[in-house]
């Protein structure tokens, strides 16, 4: 916990200074890595996935997807798929972020100062951004699970019992395991 | 004249569709099992579902049998084989489509079918927040069209229509004499690198990754899937660069490759039978070092990655990716799509030769390059020794085999089906004012079961094209023959006395 809070301030004090920064979309970073390559940058998103913790640093899937702001889990529209960049935190993960997204989990919304690394030789060509400070936007949040489809379910249980009793029936089942039961009885 | 095949023919053909769809049922319990343990209620009830509706055609089927004593016949197989890959996808969208990620249902049936004909194409929104039972379901279904859904009904099938099931799966090498003999050895090959992939890939994932163990399992289970039946489809929409780990990409390297080595090649190694001889290991083995060749020189001359290691690491990942006809990635779709000149080439001629013949692979595949190859050397030797000269026209495959005038027939007619393939879907996505470039590349990619992309498969693609793709997934999974079996067979229902 205590490493948890040092982290913590670690990445708050410095986030309120590169505040000043304009924020750019991962698409952007992605659609022209020359022009960011090795330059210092500021990018707001959602963790999903898993929190890949490796002792010193943590690597995180960053998404900046319209789902960010219109989870899929509360809202359930469709705006396309994905765009989301590796970020690489040095120092952990404090406790407040919460899970990472997933099914029915809008997972922490953080904006990311860090230097923008594209192919990275000294990583054998990864590209990330490497995080030098970090804010927590907004925590995760999770979502009540849809509830079942109980149509489909009861159908579908149904249709299973009926055909498993057909089979069953076709190939004498019923009446071999009675005869079987009779005879051992 | 065309004869009408028989009612007896239409039920024998029912009859064996409804063992495979049964197969499906089975399949679905394992999703089933994880959506019940995990809490995803929704995707579990559409599950049940799916085993309900499949159970059910399976026993309306079972009652369709054919009289006793009749077999299927060479072309029933076929037929079966086709519809297999077209009726399949259709069940298999029921969890898909039920769990909202997608726009159209037509989208669920696409991915279904690149699922299935493990291609590795997708279209699904909002990847990242799918339920990991529905996420399983699409990586079970890559599963079960690479090691073959039709052999799996093999175990329980028999007589004659065996082998033609199974040829028409695109299987041409048995191992023993015996169809169902094979189906078994296959699955032995499977079973054993699964256990041994998902194991290592799930210590990797909680020791080096850092993922807690359920969630490194799910990783390594779905991942093995995807790699080892070269299809593709990753658990996160960043696909392998989500794992940033040159230890996880050399694991998914070795199962890629050895899920595009044929099966017959898993059994000669399996029981130390010499291989480096085998005409497909060795055209293999040159075509992969001159795409990878190609590929890095491109890389390099556009300063696309700056230095050797990297250069290296991205160009050999992704000609592996692409040879193997997986269709992992590394680099976002941007970045690929800005590979021009020979780093593009590279790729491109990369998947459309694609792996092994009998393997999980699409795409042209080895043997027939080695074969073509070795007649067009054996066709300029002739002409170069004196007359009455013999050239021995031959080459090694599990011990020496002849080249035959139908077997060069064969291979050339194949080989220009894959080109002509591959030049329709580029110029359906060329009538939609695509560049030629990317159109090309997608085009070979949805044909030789890939399934890199560079952008224009995504759920706002025109229905014609996404149509048009399906199309090219199935019969470019099926190798033509069994197409040209069903088109036959409709034909002959429709217009024959």
């Amino acid at each position: 916990m205590k490493r948890f809070a040092v982290a913590l301030m670690c990445f708050l004090l410095p986030a309120a200074a590169a505040h000043a920064q304009e924020e750019l979309a991962v698409s952007t970073l992605l659609a022209q890595p020359d022009v960011y390559n090795q330059q210092i940058v500021t990018i707001r998103g959602e963790i999903v996935g898993d929190y890949g913790d490796r002792g010193d640093v943590v690597w995180v899937q960053l998404n900046d997807d319209p789902y960010v702001d219109q989870p899929f889990a509360e809202e359930g529209r469709l705006a396309g798929t994905n765009t989301g960049i590796s970020v690489r935190l040095n120092g952990g993960v404090p406790a407040e972020f919460g899970p990472p997204g997933g099914y029915g989990i809008r997972g922490p919304i953080i904006e990311v100062t860090g230097v923008f690394r594209d192919l990275d030789p000294e990583l054998g060509g990864l590209t990330f951004v490497e995080a030098t400070a970090v804010a927590l936007v907004s925590p995760a949040e999770a979502f009540a699970e849809p509830g079942p489809d109980t149509a489909a379910a009861v159908t579908g249980a149904t249709l299973t019992a009926i055909a498993l009793l057909a089979m069953a029936h076709r190939r004498d089942l019923l009446r071999r395991l009675t005869r079987s039961y009779r005879v051992s009885g | 004249m065309l004869l009408r095949p028989s009612l007896d023919d239409h039920r024998s053909i029912a009859h064996d569709l409804g063992r495979i769809i049964g197969v499906v049922a089975m399949a679905a319990l394992v999703p089933l099992a994880w959506a019940l343990a995990r809490g995803e209620w929704r995707s579990a009830s559409h599950f049940i579902l799916l085993i309900g509706v499949t159970t059910a055609v399976s026993a309306a089927a079972d009652r369709l049998r054919p009289k006793p004593g009749r077999a299927v016949d060479w072309s029933h197989g076929m037929v079966v084989a086709a519809l297999t890959w077209l009726v399949v996808p259709l069940f298999a969208t029921i969890p898909l489509w039920g769990s909202g990620h997608y726009s159209r249902w037509i989208d669920s049936y696409f991915d279904a079918m690149s699922g299935l004909t493990t291609t590795g194409l997708a279209v699904i929104q909002d990847l990242d927040h799918l339920s990991e039972s529905v996420n399983l379901w699409r990586h079970i279904l890559q599963f079960l069209g690479g090691q073959g859904i039709v052999l799996a009904a093999l175990l329980f099938l028999a007589g004659s229509g065996a082998l033609s099931l199974f040829e028409g799966e695109g299987r041409e090498h048995r191992m023993f004499p015996n169809v169902r003999t094979t189906a078994r050895f296959i699955w032995l090959v499977s079973a054993t690198h699964a256990a041994i992939g998902i194991t290592v890939l799930t210590l990797d994932g909680i020791f080096v990754q850092g993922f807690d163990a359920v969630r490194a399992f799910f990783h390594g289970a779905t991942i093995f899937m995807a790699a080892f039946d070269t299809g593709g489809f990753s658990p996160m929409s960043t696909s392998i660069a989500y794992y940033n780990s040159p230890i996880f990409e050399a694991i998914v390297a070795v199962l890629m490759v050895a899920g595009a080595m044929s099966f017959g090649l898993h059994h000669a190694i399996w029981n130390r039978r010499k291989v480096l001889d085998n005409i497909e290991v060795r055209t293999f083995a040159l075509t992969v070092s001159v795409t990878l060749a190609v590929t890095i020189l491109g890389l390099a001359l556009i300063g696309a990655v700056g230095e050797l290691y990297p250069l290296v690491r991205v160009g050999l990942f992704h000609v592996i990716s692409a040879h193997t006809g997986t269709g992992f990635t590394t680099v976002s779709v941007a970045e690929m799509a800005s590979w021009s000149g020979l780093a593009f080439a590279g790729i491109a001629v990369a998947m459309a030769l694609g792996g092994m013949s009998s393997s999980t692979a699409g795409g042209v595949k080895s043997l027939r390059i080695g074969l073509a190859m070795r007649a067009m050397r054996d066709t300029v030797r002739e002409a170069l020794l004196p007359d009455g000269a013999v050239v021995p026209q031959t080459y090694r495959q599990y011990g020496t085999q002849r080249i035959g005038p139908n077997l060069v027939r064969s291979v050339f007619s194949i080989s220009l089906l894959y080109v002509a393939l591959y030049l329709l879907g580029a110029a359906v996505a060329l009538g939609f004012g695509y560049d030629l470039g990317p159109a090309l590349f997608e085009s070979i990619s949805a044909s030789a079961a890939v399934g890199l992309s560079v952008g224009i498969v995504s759920p706002d693609m025109p229905l014609l094209l996404e149509l048009t793709y399906i199309a090219q997934m199935w019969v470019g999974r099926l190798e033509f023959i069994a197409i040209a079996a069903l088109l036959g067979f409709t034909a002959s229902t429709v217009f024959g006395k």
